[in-house]
């Protein structure tokens, strides 16, 4: 399955989102980019393309992070039980599968601080919430 | 046996009084009103218009020979009823939604099913829920790519669940799928097959939608014809509680998702 998605032999962070404005990918790009380069590791987003429009502008700017596209829900948890940590940078989230998900295979959620999502994480106790991207 | 909530119509043969019609009409409405039911209430109206009958008719009894059918027959067409009837939908027999004598429980799942999205992974596991509690469930994508195709599957939704006797329809999301099954069941313009349903709030619909001015009313509407809203915390329950208001009667359920007792390996 690696070899089909191209994910590569280095540890990796795990991004699912589908690509609209309310999950505002680009919100820590920098940051991801940085993270990326100085510990040696991928940024996987993983999403089907909800706004084309969207998707335009930002898929050019990912960089070193990297769209996979769309994954079928077993590889997602395939591929999330052996990630370093999950993001979530949405603006606003009702209740986030992939969170949930990700704390039931206990894999660390880094994820932005929303209605929703505080729902789901303790800062520092069920996971990391970030307000800022500098904070991230 | 189906019967109506109401009849009326049957002292109108001899003497028409329209202000009488008007008025029971008028106070039944008002009642259903005052109640804040969603269900609606059908209302059987006796009506014998009809042409005075000639001398040379076969048939002379009194009832053909009743002058005032000819004045109930103008006075159901004239202008004053037409604008009544505004007030009211007509309906057939065969068009009340009643239960069906089906032991089957049948549950429409409304959704957007994009694979990969959040709503997908949701609709699959409400269904298999679903499943095993009992429910027959069939699963409905959203079709959202222009007006005209929301207009069809509108009526594409109400055919289905005539069709196949659906009994209770969710929708996920007040806005994507909400609005569509409001249009549905309970469309302004034209008789419906009005299936039941819950609205489960998904979190954009609250969060972003409902602030939109021009979404808000159809979604605001949307919320009141349901039997319910479910929302999974409750920030989401308190965006919608803020915009329906205290007073509302439309019901929310607060279903909590999260395991708070989680701890990862590592933080």
């Amino acid at each position: 399955m690696r070899r089909e998605l191209s994910i590569g032999p280095r540890p990796y962070i795990i991004f699912p989102a589908s690509i609209r404005k309310v999950k505002d990918v680009g919100f820590a790009l920098l940051q991801l980019n940085r993270i990326i380069e100085r510990y040696d590791l991928d940024v996987y987003v993983l999403g089907p393309i909800i706004e084309q429009n969207y998707a335009d502008v930002l898929l050019p700017q990912l960089d070193r992070v990297r769209y996979v596209g769309t994954v079928s829900h077993n590889r997602l948890l395939a591929l999330l039980k052996n990630s370093v940590c999950l993001i979530n940078t949405s603006i606003s989230e009702g209740m986030s599968n992939a969170i949930l998900e990700a704390q039931i295979n206990r894999v660390l959620p880094v994820v932005r601080a929303n209605d929703g999502n505080r729902h789901l994480v303790q800062h520092q106790q069920t996971g990391l919430l970030f307000d800022t991207a500098e904070q991230f | 046996m189906i019967s109506t909530g109401h009849f009326l119509g049957l002292e109108l043969i001899y003497s028409f009084r329209f202000e009488e019609l008007k008025t029971s009409l008028e106070k039944i409405n008002a009642e259903l009103k005052q109640s804040k039911t969603r269900n609606p209430v059908y209302v059987e109206l006796m009506v014998h218009p009809g042409l005075i009958q000639q001398a040379s008719s076969q048939v002379q009894d009194e009832f053909h020979t009743c002058s005032n059918r000819q004045v109930e027959f103008e006075m159901l067409a004239s202008n004053q009823m037409k604008e009544l009837l505004k007030q009211f939908r007509l309906v057939s027999w065969h068009q009340l939604s009643y239960p069906k004598p089906f032991e089957e429980k049948r549950l429409l799942l409304h959704s957007l099913m994009k694979r990969g999205t959040g709503n997908y992974t949701s609709c699959l596991r409400l269904r298999d829920i679903l499943v095993e509690m009992g429910y027959k469930v069939y699963l409905r994508n959203i079709q959202e790519h222009s007006s005209q195709i929301k207009i069809n599957e509108v009526g594409d939704i109400e055919e289905f669940c005539r069709q196949f006797v659906i009994n209770l329809a969710i929708g996920i999301n007040i806005y994507r799928s909400g609005i569509q099954l409001k249009d549905s069941f309970y469309h302004k313009e034209r008789i419906c097959y009005q299936t039941p349903y819950y609205l489960i709030i998904a979190g954009t619909d609250a969060n972003i939608y409902l602030k939109m001015a021009d979404l808000r009313e159809p979604m605001l509407e949307a919320m009141r014809l349901s039997q319910g809203l479910i929302a999974l915390n409750e920030s989401l329950a308190q965006e919608v509680r803020q915009e329906i208001g205290e007073n509302s009667s439309t019901s929310i359920e607060l279903i909590p998702q999260s395991d708070n007792e989680y701890q990862p390996n590592a933080t």
